[in-house]
């Protein structure tokens, strides 16, 4: 039997040591779960997933700038993927309509040992969609702060207010932001329901723009017209785009 | 009266706050793993957190304390959060004499505190540094709280509670008397208030010619 291609072992991912060690002390008495690495942080845990490739990942989600949904977000992985958290109800009924394994920290024993069988039962499944746990873990009324991207392992920190367009390539949405453009498997239309309306607008069906980037609008052909940024980016613009921009344009208050 | 009634909101609104249940929770589990590694500390920090909420109970009930109450209050807070995380929260304290005297509004600086911790420490990877700093200036009292920052990650603190609440605290107390100042730059948050110097003695007294009457 060859143990390379039926992964086994768990990475703990929690910026408390203390919480890392509760956890590898419940583990302690489950030999076939070594612990292949801890991670004090979201980037070192992608790095770590990529490298070890867990059967299974215990995820805090409260974490300094990558939370544990962040990391859902960059790693590929058929891990099984527990969360932990001490207390955040809008996480909680994430995974609840998201029907995703968490445990509450402090973590009892009996509670650790159901989310572990459930686990060893799930490895090999597809994990849930991070974007889509991240939507719904986030207070109502609440945008996105900013947008995490991975090229190779770089993990790549995007503020929202930095973020110049999006444009839409089949799966995926292109971020351009200073000029560089980084890729990230998401559609324009449920990056687009993450954003502040007021700030965003989709001129097109394939773009999404920052309405602080335009410059202005020009006509161009018979029926369209182009949003020229003020980087001297050229965008096309929709009818039906150029209505929901100049709705947006007409209340914002004149320099 | 309308005055009156807005402090008394804002005070209760400040007691509402005040344990937070994520403070709590963290607290559990840090304690729940040093039961093993670390026994002698699960009971120090036990020990810790019960002085923390028994002096949050205690405190709230009254109208002023000492600046010097409220920070016994602060280096517990921050006790029990530096075991949480270690080496990533360095704190600091810089108390010129005869502050400790001042009265202020009890649990005014605690949430000060525990934004600090929950926003700027807990939001960097390295950590940073927490530090409380009082003088005086005259009749005036200047307290300044500062925490290494992400910048990125204080633009994210717009709509907190913490802040806006401490302000009206104030402006129901004081009035124009006071003056609550928030800047984050180069890396730094930092929160300047100052209020007219009440030195505890002459609170007393005033307390007892208020009440003599009835």
């Amino acid at each position: 039997m060859t143990a390379a291609h039926r992964p086994t072992g768990a990475i703990i991912v929690d910026d408390e040591q203390l919480a890392r060690h509760a956890i590898r002390e419940l583990l302690a008495s489950h030999p076939e779960i070594p612990v292949l690495a801890e991670c004090a942080n979201g980037i070192e845990a992608v790095k770590a997933v990529a490298e070890h490739q867990p059967a299974l990942l215990f995820l805090d989600v409260q974490m300094p700038k990558l939370s544990g949904f962040d990391v859902l977000e960059l790693i590929d992985t058929d891990a099984a993927v527990i969360f932990t958290t001490a207390f955040d109800q809008y996480a909680m009924r994430a995974f609840e309509v998201h029907a995703v394994d968490y445990l509450l920290k402090p973590i009892g024993r009996d509670r650790f040992e159901v989310a572990l069988a459930h686990a060893k039962a799930r490895i090999g499944t597809k994990s849930p969609n991070g974007p889509e746990l991240a939507a719904a873990a986030r207070p109502p009324q609440q945008f996105l702060e900013r947008l995490v991207v991975k090229d190779g392992t770089r993990v790549t920190i995007i503020p929202i207010a930095k973020l110049d367009y999006a444009e839409a390539q089949d799966d995926y949405v292109a971020l351009a932001s200073g000029g560089k453009k980084h890729l990230k498997q998401q559609t324009i239309a449920s990056l687009e329901a993450c954003l502040d309306p007021q700030s965003f607008v989709r001129i097109h069906r394939s773009y999404l723009l920052n309405l602080e980037r335009v410059a202005r609008i020009e006509p161009y052909g018979k029926d369209s017209k182009i949003a020229i940024l003020c980087d001297g980016t050229r965008l096309p613009v929709s009818r039906a785009g150029y209505a929901r921009l100049q709705e947006l344009l007409e209340q914002r208050p004149k320099p | 009266m309308e005055a009156t009634v807005l402090t008394r909101d804002a005070e209760l609104k400040a007691l509402k706050a005040q344990v937070n249940p994520h403070f709590l929770f963290n607290s559990l589990n840090s304690i729940n793993a040093l039961t093993s590694i670390d026994p002698a500390k699960a009971r120090e920090m036990c020990i810790l957190l019960a002085e923390f909420l028994r002096m949050t109970l205690g405190l709230g009930e009254k109208s002023s304390i000492s600046l010097g109450e409220e920070l016994q209050l602060l280096e517990r807070f921050l006790a029990i959060e530096k075991v949480r995380f270690g080496s990533r929260l360095e704190m600091r304290e810089n108390i010129q004499e005869g502050c400790r005297a001042a009265l202020i509004p009890p649990l005014l600086l605690q949430p000060l505190i525990e934004n600090a911790v929950t926003h700027g420490i807990a939001s960097l990877l390295d950590g940073g540094t927490v530090s409380v700093t009082a003088r005086r200036m005259d009749s005036r009292l200047a307290i300044v709280i500062e925490n290494t920052c992400d910048l990125d990650a204080a633009k994210a603190r717009r709509g907190g509670l913490g802040l806006p609440n401490v302000r009206q605290r104030l402006a129901a107390r004081y009035g124009q008397e006071s003056d609550m100042r928030v800047t984050a730059e180069n890396g730094t948050f930092r929160v300047q208030l100052s209020l007219p110097f009440e030195a505890s003695a002459l609170l007393a007294s005033e307390v007892m010619e208020q009440e003599q009457p009835r």
